[in-house]
């Protein structure tokens, strides 16, 4: 095994950065800002550097780094990144700068605690990408709720309190039945293996010999935990709460990361670990995920509250994703990995434009609004490119993963059904429905002026420096998605084949 | 709108040149023609089957189309330009008529009826007010209310009067000895 200490740099870097920021006086507000930017554009560079080295035509896990942790248990520190993790990790590392930017006006109390819970939610973030041990993972997977606690606790809107407590039980009771699963799986592991262990790269040797009705607990017990984190339908309701309350900077976060770890694990874990039971489940998760797209789009359009519109909008479009991962072909699997990213991306955009216009007429309802193309034209072709990648607008990058995942979908063995698709198409027409008629309430129309409109401005130069290298991105995936697809295209086939493999020897 | 209108008129004009018709261009000169080629090879199997095709249905659309527009032009021109009195007379005459024209058979409405309106109902209220705000939610909070509401009510079991849990003790202990005695 390789021992490379790239990746743990990757993790120092914020870590270390989150306790040298703890030194800086409380009152050097900017300094403290300025301090929490580059550490954050360090850790991005570094993963750029990660993305040069990384060999895409390699399924396995690069950049490994392993020694024994708890030597009794048989834990050990495992990091290493394959195609799926470095994307999710260059999108955390892209992200997160952009979002201690875009709070440069929006956060004015407790700087200090805001960067220092911000770059501690990165490193949370960053570990549960790269962890290759089920129990390092879990630490960071647990560890990460407790800076995103404080950020939407402290800096949130006016019902912070109870958004914040619901999101933090919500996800806490998911992952405990999680804690219970891969205790119950390393102790089985120490069967086979003849150790009990938690390193990830056994326990995919051993999962897939589990007999069928445990692997359908265990499947379900960490199935449970990431389907409230994606959202699923019916464990969403955690989240409009929590986007609506959290600050505009948690809410890009909470959107553009946070959601993907549940998507990531139950790609990560719950396909390859319980083949079996993945493919036993496939159509019921599946049916909910539609559920999810048609659902989270019906209700978004009724929404009065532009963040919540988009709030909901993320179960909709998250549901593309779900259903991509359990359609299980190579297609909808990159699909679903590329619209991880885009949703990162374009909603992300979305909470900041919905940010930048709270923080100057402290109103976010759609009817306080109309006409302000007139006053704010940047702002205006700003929500435009957003809102078009949203909805999936051919040349942007939505629609290259709902193409890919709806094409997937429909060739689809293990859910052998074209009434998925059907379904699922649909969604991609309510968005249209949701986003444009809130673009054109809100840009378009008469201009009424009021109090609230009248401290309306348009972008500065700092928010153009945070919204301009996302929509570099929107239009790059939407243009030229091979750059991003080839990442992803060794590990989704190696992943699809661990599935299909293993439950058919099973089923003879 | 008259410049919409001229931009849309000068493209039309362009357009219509990259589709421009076999009769006037020759064999390849409708570049609009193997544009998605090969992937329509199937029909074009198909087609060969037919044998060579006359560019008389290409020819008849053009006039007829042609000839539509000019006598429409020409119509237009008479009715709404010079005697405009031929407008208004006729809009008098077929009041019922003309207004369902002018409103265009009511398309509108009756899908903003039918369609849009029971929608954007049954999703503000059923989807959203009552499964997202009473059903999930209610459970979700229910939840912490009935854990708040049960440990309110054991909570009290602990008085922090000594001699309560003497007695508790006490009972305990008789207990204890009968089931010890029972079961021997």
């Amino acid at each position: 095994m390789e021992n490379n200490l790239l990746i743990t740099y990757l993790l120092l870097i914020p870590l270390v950065g989150s306790v040298l920021l703890l030194s800086l006086p409380k009152e050097k507000e900017s300094s403290i800002r300025i301090f929490g930017f580059i550490v954050s554009l360090a850790a991005f560079v570094l993963s750029l550097l990660v993305y040069f080295k990384f060999d895409s035509t390699n399924a396995g896990f690069q950049f490994t780094q392993k020694f024994i942790w708890v030597e009794k248990l048989n834990v050990s520190y495992f990091v290493g990144v394959d195609g799926l993790s470095l994307i999710l990790v260059l999108l955390t590392t892209f992200l997160t700068p952009l979002t201690l930017l875009s709070s440069w006006k929006g956060i004015q109390k407790n700087v200090k605690e805001f960067t220092f819970f911000m770059l501690m939610l990165e490193v949370g973030m960053l570990g549960v990408f790269v962890s290759l041990d089920l129990f390092l993972f879990y630490i960071f997977w647990e560890a990460m709720l407790i800076p995103m606690y404080f950020i939407i606790g402290i800096w949130g809107g006016p019902k912070r309190i109870y958004a914040s407590v619901k999101f933090f039980i919500y996800t806490m009771f998911g992952s405990l039945l999680m804690l219970v699963a891969i205790i119950w799986l390393a102790v089985y592991a120490s069967g086979p293996l003849g150790v009990f262990s938690t390193n990830l790269l056994d326990l995919y040797q051993v999962g897939p010999t589990i007999a069928k009705q445990i692997q359908y607990l265990m499947f379900a017990a960490f199935a449970f935990s990431f389907a409230i984190k994606v959202p699923l339908f019916p464990l969403h309701t955690w989240l409009p709460d929590a986007h609506v309350e959290a600050p505009t900077a948690g809410s890009v976060i909470l959107a553009g990361v946070l959601l993907k770890m549940g998507t990531y694990g139950l790609i990560r874990f719950c396909l390859p670990l319980f083949p079996q039971a993945a493919i036993a489940f496939a159509p019921y998760i599946s049916v909910l995920a539609i559920i999810g797209i048609i659902y989270g789009a019906l209700v978004a359009m009724v929404q009065k509250d532009m963040k919540k519109l988009v709030a909901y909008s993320s179960v909709s479009h998250l549901g593309f994703v779900v259903l991509g991962i359990f359609a299980m072909t190579q297609q909808s699997m990159q699909g679903a990995i590329i619209q991880m990213v885009n949703h990162g991306l374009s909603t992300g955009a979305l909470f900041l434009l919905v940010g930048i216009v709270y923080e100057r007429t402290h109103s976010r309802e759609i009817s306080d609004y109309g006409g302000i193309a007139k006053v704010v034209p940047l702002f205006s072709v700003a929500f435009m490119i957003a809102s078009l990648s949203s909805i999936g607008l051919p040349g942007l990058n939505g629609f290259i993963g709902e193409f890919l995942i709806l094409i997937g979908t429909f060739k689809s063995g293990v859910l052998n059904s074209w009434w998925f698709t059907v379904f699922a198409a649909s969604g991609v027409i309510f968005a249209a429905v949701y986003m444009l008629w809130m673009y054109q309430r809100v840009v378009f129309g008469e201009y009424h002026h009021s109090e609230k409109l009248g401290h309306l401005t348009d972008l500065n130069t700092r928010e153009m420096i945070v919204l301009i290298p996302i929509f570099i991105f929107i239009v790059w995936i939407g243009v030229y998605p091979g750059t991003f697809l080839k990442l992803t295209d060794a590990v989704s086939a190696s992943i699809i084949h661990q599935v299909t493999t293993a439950s058919s020897v099973l089923v003879k | 709108m008259t410049i919409p209108l001229i931009a849309l008129a000068v493209l039309s004009v362009l357009g219509g040149f990259i589709g421009i018709p076999e009769i006037f261009s020759g064999e390849h000169g409708n570049n609009f023609h193997s544009w998605l080629a090969p992937i329509f090879s199937n029909a074009q199997i198909r087609l060969a089957q037919y044998g060579s095709h006359t560019h008389f249905e290409e020819i008849l659309l053009m006039v007829i189309s042609v000839v539509g527009v000019a006598a429409s032009i020409y119509f237009a021109r008479h009715v709404y330009l010079k005697n405009q009195k031929i407008a208004e007379q006729t809009a008098s005459k077929f009041k019922g008529i003309y207004k369902i024209l002018l409103n265009k058979y009511y398309v509108d409405e009756a899908y903003d009826k039918a369609i849009v309106q029971p929608i954007f109902k049954t999703s503000e209220s059923l989807l959203w007010k009552i499964t997202d705000v009473k059903l999930i939610d209610g459970l979700v909070n229910g939840t912490a209310s009935l854990i708040d509401f049960v440990s309110g009510k054991v909570r009290k079991i602990q008085t922090g009067v000594a001699q309560t849990y003497a007695v508790v003790m006490m009972l305990g202990i008789v207990a204890a000895l009968f089931w010890i005695i029972y079961s021997l």
